[in-house]
């Protein structure tokens, strides 16, 4: 078996005339808690109905565990993609439904997904089409965790749940997680509350993959200065700036990795310097500075 | 034990610290086993591969060593060692800190030595 769980060479998908995703490159090594973050539109969604084999693709090569995903049974039996609003059938009670996943998913737990059910406060007999749109999301993140695939990719699961199910979703999911070592890819806009249970972040803008790598490096890749224009100039000189705001106060990011030396270095120059969170770093890469464009919102045309 | 995910300090050398502290507290003795990069990851909602870096850390600085099997112990003479690299890691940091802010009220060397000097007289050392 391929030691990766994902290979993507010049993947590409259109929908007619649009790129969705494009000259998408990318090895997944097997095992990781991997994060896919991006823009609305940026092609997650996309990216992960294809590797489930949900899509065809337009051009390129995509292999999950080194064979190509779609239509491929062998594939598809140990990989499982979920959404928050799945389209099962309205009618259908919650224990039918889980019924289904234990004839289709080989690994599927059923005892833990019934358990699992009753510790997010779901009742087996409900029918789905009477679940809000929260414990729509709780349920489906329920079925695809138990499906215990070596590939679980879930699209936006926590999309609806208060705060305090979020929390016990991600502990719940690191715990399986490190029970049953597997390849998870989960998409979300709520990269702050989950960065610490990840073990790797894959950022993806306007359909391509931008970033790929482990989260503890990508903490560590910038740092932000702050203070008076004029020294975070001179110090950032020649640097990698990959945001930049005078207001007020001045301050810069910078692509770097910090050390002591670079640190004594700011202090010296009277310049703070803080971290910048993996969500924020997020922002700077995928993003040109549209400052000045949001003035213009309010300004009346004459 | 709790991570700060807000601070520049990255989260497997938090983990390390942490394990740090509670042999400087005595809570981990020498020759006692550390806790599991997987009872780590639960404890602290981490990811286990960021736990197994600090611990690895820590097998690398000579603090824990690797045995057969899974768990580490704390190695001997550890706390001893940590307790010296903390004192002069930490009065060295409360230095530079003192010396900041010093320069932001603008005191002088002089003006600073002199403060010093006072405090000495006016505490009593045990």
């Amino acid at each position: 078996m391929s030691d990766f769980a994902l290979q993507a060479a010049d993947l590409s998908k259109n929908y007619g005339k649009n790129a969705a995703i494009r000259s998408f490159t990318i090895d997944i090594p097997y095992g990781g808690l991997i994060g896919l973050i991006g823009r609305n539109g940026s092609g997650k969604t996309t990216f992960m109905k294809l590797c489930a084999g949900l899509l065809d693709l337009s051009g390129g090569k995509l292999e999950v565990f080194g064979r190509a995903p779609m239509d491929n049974l062998a594939v598809l039996s140990d990989l499982v993609y979920t959404c928050h609003n799945m389209s099962h059938e309205k009618q259908l009670r919650l224990q039918a439904i889980l019924g289904n996943y234990a004839i289709i998913f080989k690994d599927f737990d059923r005892e833990f997904a019934e358990k699992l059910l009753q510790y997010f406060d779901l009742k087996p007999k409900m029918r789905y089409k009477q679940l809000s749109q929260g414990m729509a999301s709780i349920f489906n993140f329920i079925c695809a965790l138990a499906c215990r695939s070596k590939l679980t990719m879930f699209d936006e699961p926590v999309l609806g749940m208060d705060v305090t199910v979020r929390k016990a979703a991600y502990e719940v999911l690191l715990r399986d997680y490190t029970e049953y070592p597997r390849t998870v890819i989960i998409s979300s806009h709520l990269l702050a509350e989950m960065e610490g249970i990840l073990s790797d972040i894959l950022l993806i803008d306007e359909g391509r993959p931008v970033l790929f790598g482990n989260i503890d490096d990508l903490r560590q890749s910038s740092y932000r200065i702050e203070g008076e224009k004029a020294a975070v100039d001179s110090f950032s000189a020649g640097k990698q700036i990959i945001y930049y705001k005078n207001g007020i106060s001045c301050e810069a990011v910078i692509k770097e990795t910090l050390d002591d030396e670079i640190r004594t270095r700011a202090g010296q120059s009277g310049l703070r310097v803080c971290h910048v969170r993996p969500e924020d770093l997020c922002i700077y890469l995928t993003r040109e500075n549209k400052e000045g464009e949001l003035e213009c919102l309010w300004q009346k045309a004459n | 034990m709790r991570i700060n995910f807000e601070s520049i300090k990255p989260i497997y050398l938090q983990v390390a610290e942490a394990i740090e502290d509670d042999i400087i507290l005595g809570r981990l003795k020498d020759g006692d086993p550390v806790y599991s990069q997987l009872v780590l990851a639960r404890e602290l909602n981490i990811n286990p591969a960021t736990a197994a870096k600090g611990i690895n850390l820590l097998v690398q600085k000579g603090i824990l060593i690797k045995q057969r099997g899974l768990s580490m112990l704390v190695a001997g003479g550890a706390k001893e060692h940590l307790t010296d690299e903390k004192l002069e890691k930490e009065f060295a940091g409360t230095m530079r800190q003192l010396v900041e802010q010093a320069n932001k009220i603008g005191l002088s060397k002089k003006q600073v030595l002199e403060k010093l000097n006072s405090a000495f007289s006016e505490t009593i050392v045990n």
